[in-house]
């Protein structure tokens, strides 16, 4: 049973996403502050936050933001329709997806759903062979038993689409993976026109990992195809 | 001389000079010849006393007497002193030099009664007695004045036109800054409205106005006022339509959730009415979308992005996305091959996806089944500019032509033929052709030959 919590401030949308979760497997909570709505993201008693972007008192980035500096719980950003900014500030700011509002409830349970397969994906449980082969790539080692990446030696915190992600360009390093590939694999829905989704995290995970390796591009883009983890020297 | 710098400049300016020039002139001729009589006297009396002194050295010391009485004159005052008993006949013993000799056969003539000298001649002289000495010779002096200490500035050095070139000169620079103040708050007010126009409207103009009282500093102040209300006025429209949308979509959320759970409950009896209420939830969600959009195109408060827009690639997507949902209804839509490569402008890639989608699912609405929507693309120059040509052509029933002009206003529908049932919501062809003219471009309508509807749009391209 999955714990979600829901933070917006429109309480009859709240009630009725409780009534239409519980049905699918869901515990629902509902917040409807900002401020208590991150005190209990906080907690770590929830798998997955609905994160609505308009609140009253504090921005749903503000939130995000909190969240973000201690806590890589997965968080599904609800954005005002025909913001295509917002969409992308969330992302940056490490959401692991977003759906715009008025959203169809189907496609919502979709995104949990995708959320939950990603973040249940790699853990040492779900196969053998994950556990077995440890990534390594020049600096990078990542460690899907663990769930961990390494550079350098040092501990790297990434979220859990920046993790699926890395995994899925080291297992090809030296390999282009084209956009399709990685939405599908990462994001788990098929790459529609215009959703840039995987080019957000794609340079967010650039950021964290930094631009080079060996004095070579780490992640380079290939026009119009997708991306290509640099081949370590070795 | 359109500008109103220019015409206030010139017109001060030649005013004056027009004016001071004839003033000048009629100042000079009419400047008495000895402008001070009483001077004249003084001059005549000084000579006589000059006169005496020296006739006095003279008797005294004969001509020895009278040379140290005029070199010590001459040392003194700088005033050399001439006597002459008759024409050329020195009392000093020396040669007087030519000047002093025609002066003294002047006055010995008698003319210096009738014309006394101009101003500002050096020589002067006066008959002392008219029968003198044994041979009864006129006795007369003659002085020559030192030159005068130079003008300490050169104005008064020069010829009169040298006089009125400088006087026009600084009547010029006068006027100069008389008509940069007037015109300068102009040239503000103007680069104000400007930035007005183009969307930043917080430009304040009144500190630069000058003080208070000044009919053009009030000017600015209303200004202020207005773009001030401007600005509220424009901040009040954008949050409503984002409280619209918020406020207008919160209840749409609701109704979609509130849907999924009668499905999840009524099992399949109620499936279609169901599906029904959700596609008129999505139209309705659809139509606030482009209400907002047109709104904010409309006003033109849109900051626009400045993206780089590849539009071969962004047609093709277009395309690719639009033929899908064609599909299901046996429609297609073709991208012509060859469709010009390079094509790059600047400007929100969003905007124009928009743009060339509604154009687009306009013509997948209303071209007959089995049909195409065929899309185009070419560049053409035009002048400097390089100009790309988008057509989308539809094989439906086409417009009248007196409606072609009408297409794009905002829920505009040619009765009989476009009419509800085809699921647009009215407004997808008015946004496509504000967006498309906010790039600096435009869009047209026409007939295509053979039936159906032909859109042509251009856009500028960079570079």
């Amino acid at each position: 049973m999955s714990r979600i919590l829901v933070i917006d401030d429109d309480t009859e949308l709240c009630e009725l996403l409780v009534d239409y979760l519980q049905p699918e497997g869901f515990a629902v909570s509902a917040m409807h502050q900002a401020q208590q709505g991150l005190a209990c993201a906080l907690s770590g008693e929830h798998d997955l936050v609905v994160l609505d972007v308009m609140l009253p008192g504090m921005n749903g980035f503000e939130v995000l933001r909190h969240i973000r500096a201690s806590s890589a719980v997965p968080v599904l950003m609800l954005t005002a329709r025909g913001e295509e900014i917002d969409r992308i500030i969330g992302l940056e700011m490490g959401a692991d997806d977003y759906l715009p509002k008025p959203f169809n409830p189907r496609e919502l349970l979709a995104r949990i759903r995708a959320i939950q397969r990603r973040s249940e994906a790699h853990l040492p449980e779900d196969g053998q062979q994950m556990r077995a082969e440890k990534l390594i790539a020049g600096d990078i080692c990542l460690d899907p038993g663990t769930r961990s990446v390494m550079q350098n030696g040092g501990n790297l915190e990434l979220t859990t689409v920046e993790f699926s992600l890395l995994y899925e360009l080291l297992k090809m390093a030296g390999q282009v993976v084209s956009r399709e590939e990685l939405t599908e694999r990462v994001l788990d829905r098929k790459l529609s026109t215009f959703d840039r989704s995987i080019d957000v995290h794609v340079s967010s995970l650039r950021k964290k990992l930094g631009q080079e390796v060996n004095g070579r591009e780490r992640i380079k883009t290939i026009r119009g195809v997708g991306y290509l983890y640099a081949q370590s020297a070795s | 001389m359109r500008s109103l710098f220019l015409k206030i400049f010139f017109s001060f300016w030649l005013t004056i000079v027009l004016m001071g020039v004839p003033f000048y002139f009629v100042g000079l001729k009419n400047r008495p010849e000895h402008p001070f009589p009483s001077m004249r006297d003084f001059s005549m009396q000084a000579m006589a006393r000059y006169g005496d002194e020296a006739l006095a050295a003279w008797h005294e010391g004969g001509q020895d007497g009278l040379r140290a009485y005029v070199d010590n004159i001459e040392q003194r005052s700088g005033i050399s002193i001439y006597l002459f008993a008759g024409p050329g006949a020195s009392l000093c013993g020396r040669q007087a030099p030519a000047e002093a000799s025609d002066t003294a056969a002047r006055i010995m003539a008698g003319e210096e009664e009738n014309h006394p000298p101009p101003p500002g001649d050096r020589w002067l002289g006066r008959r002392l007695a008219q029968d003198w000495g044994k041979d009864g010779q006129p006795l007369v002096i003659v002085l020559k004045i030192p030159e005068p200490p130079r003008p300490p500035f050169p104005l008064a050095r020069h010829t009169p036109w040298d006089n009125i070139l400088l006087y026009s000169l600084a009547c010029g620079l006068v006027c100069y800054f008389l008509a940069r103040s007037l015109t300068a708050p102009i040239r503000k007010l103007r680069e104000a409205t400007n930035r007005i126009a183009g969307g930043d409207f917080s430009v304040r103009v009144a500190g630069d106005m000058g003080r208070e009282g000044n009919e053009v500093a009030d000017l600015g102040r209303d200004f202020d006022a207005m773009a001030e209300r401007i600005e509220g006025l424009l901040l009040a429209q954008k949050r409503l339509l984002r409280d619209i949308s918020h406020e207008l979509r919160s209840p749409l959320a609701r109704l979609n959730v509130a849907l999924e759970l009668a499905r999840q409950r009524a099992g399949g009896n109620a499936a279609q009415p169901l599906a029904r209420i959700e596609k008129e939830s999505e139209r309705l969600n659809e139509l606030i979308g482009q209400l907002m959009t047109l709104t904010i195109l409309e006003s033109g408060a849109q900051e626009l992005e400045r993206d780089t827009v590849d539009l071969p690639e962004l047609l093709r997507a277009v395309t690719v996305d639009a033929d899908f949902e064609a599909g299901s209804r046996n429609r297609r839509v073709t991208l012509a091959a060859g469709c010009a490569a390079g094509a790059v402008m600047h400007g929100s890639q969003e905007l124009l996806r928009r743009a060339l989608e509604n154009v687009i699912r306009n013509g997948v609405r209303y071209t007959r089944d089995n049909t195409e929507v065929e899309i185009s693309c070419s560049t053409v120059l035009e002048g400097e500019a390089r100009l790309a040509v988008i057509a989308v052509r539809d094989h439906g029933p086409g417009a009248p032509e007196w409606c072609l002009r009408h297409l794009f206003k905002p829920f505009f529908r040619v009765a009989e033929a476009r009419d509800r049932n085809s699921g647009g919501t009215g407004i997808g062809l008015a946004i496509a052709e504000r967006a498309v003219r906010l790039h600096g471009g435009n869009m047209k309508a026409a007939n295509a030959e053979g039936g159906g509807l032909l859109v042509i749009i251009t856009l500028p391209l960079a570079g």
